[in-house]
């Protein structure tokens, strides 16, 4: 292989990985931790509040992108959050998860054009949620007044 | 005298024990990333952490992001598969486009990192004679929790100016002892 055409291909390839290859899901369920007389909070860490532990539970939805973009029966963080996990919590009687650890499938753009490419093969796809269900004990505090949200200017912490 | 003969080593036995050795010392995999928040906080962009606040917040949500790279010829990277454009940049800015202040419990994972054995074989590949570009596909996938603080984060306090020498305290003075002759003005006492 000559230098010129080593040179060419790596410039493509330089051109092509540098457009952005970055894949961002992102799901919003604002909660207070801990605090008494919401929906059903739902965080990563852990709570000092008394409660008892009602069980471990795991979701998980799975399904295939059709077309590589067609997400036919949800199976993002959205939907295994606020379709799976909360409606299961409640159905516990639990008023809360704690621990929560997640894992979605995740496509990048290219991945995604040659699903629709090949379309006759349906990318696999599939969001799995593990927690521990948790029921507050009487007297946990209830939820603080929000703080307001900052803005980039006033951004104090 | 009696002579060694090298040549009835065998040859194969020292490659193998080379190969060993480079094999052994190749085989560690190091990924780094660059230091998350410090506590108490230096007040700079949204606080990211591998573990508990030290404050109390509010969730807002949960984010994952998978960065795609190419690493080439075993010797440069390109893309977003690096741990610290991923978590310090990527992260933050969802956290911040969420709301948030901060991020919390981050979890990381570079799904397939190249160790120096690999690295050499790829480069080796690539600019030997009749040799092709090796490349080779690289992920990073980070979760978080974006969070807004309720309470107010341990703020790291700003150093205090340095003190110019003319404006420094004098250096203490030995008491004078009656009779003893005073010492002229600014030297310093041992």
């Amino acid at each position: 292989m000559s230098v010129a055409s080593r040179c060419l291909g790596l410039s493509a390839l330089l051109l092509a990985m540098t457009t952005g290859c970055t894949v961002v899901n992102t799901v919003q369920v604002p909660s207070v931790p801990g605090a008494a007389g919401q929906s059903v909070f739902v965080t990563s860490g852990d709570i000092t509040e008394p409660h008892e532990v009602v069980g471990m539970l795991q979701v998980h939805k799975g399904g295939v992108l059709l077309f590589g973009n067609i997400d036919v029966v949800g199976t993002d963080l959205e939907a295994g959050f606020k379709d799976v996990l909360i409606p299961e919590v409640k159905k516990q009687g639990g008023d809360g998860v704690v621990r929560v650890r997640y894992a979605m499938t995740q496509y990048t753009p290219l991945a995604r054009a040659m699903g629709a490419i090949f379309f006759i093969f349906p990318l696999p796809s599939g969001v799995t949620i593990t927690g521990q269900i948790v029921k507050l004990k009487a007297g946990a505090a209830a939820p603080a007044a929000p703080a307001a949200a900052p803005t980039p200017e006033t951004k104090s912490l | 005298m009696k002579t060694m003969h090298i040549t009835r080593i065998p040859v194969a036995l020292v490659a193998l024990v080379v190969a060993s050795l480079l094999v052994c010392g190749g085989c560690n995999a190091i990924v780094r990333g660059g230091p998350l928040s410090s506590v108490p906080h230096d007040n700079h962009g949204v606080f990211l952490t591998t573990g508990d606040p030290p404050a109390k917040y509010k969730t807002l949500g949960f984010v994952q992001i998978r960065g795609y790279g190419v690493a080439i010829a075993g010797l440069t990277e390109v893309g977003d598969a690096q741990l610290n454009g991923t978590i310090r940049g990527t992260l933050a800015t969802e956290a911040t486009k969420m709301g948030g202040t901060g991020v919390i419990h981050i979890e990381f994972e570079d799904e397939n990192p190249q160790n120096d054995a690999e690295k050499a074989q790829d480069a080796y590949n690539s600019f030997r004679r009749n040799g092709s570009i090796q490349t080779k596909d690289r992920y990073v996938t980070v979760t978080g929790e974006v969070v807004q603080f309720t309470t107010p984060l341990p703020i790291q306090q700003p150093l205090p100016a340095a003190v110019p020498p003319a404006a420094a305290a004098p250096p203490p003075v030995a008491p004078a002892t009656p009779g003893a002759p005073s010492p002229p003005q600014g030297t310093v006492l041992h």
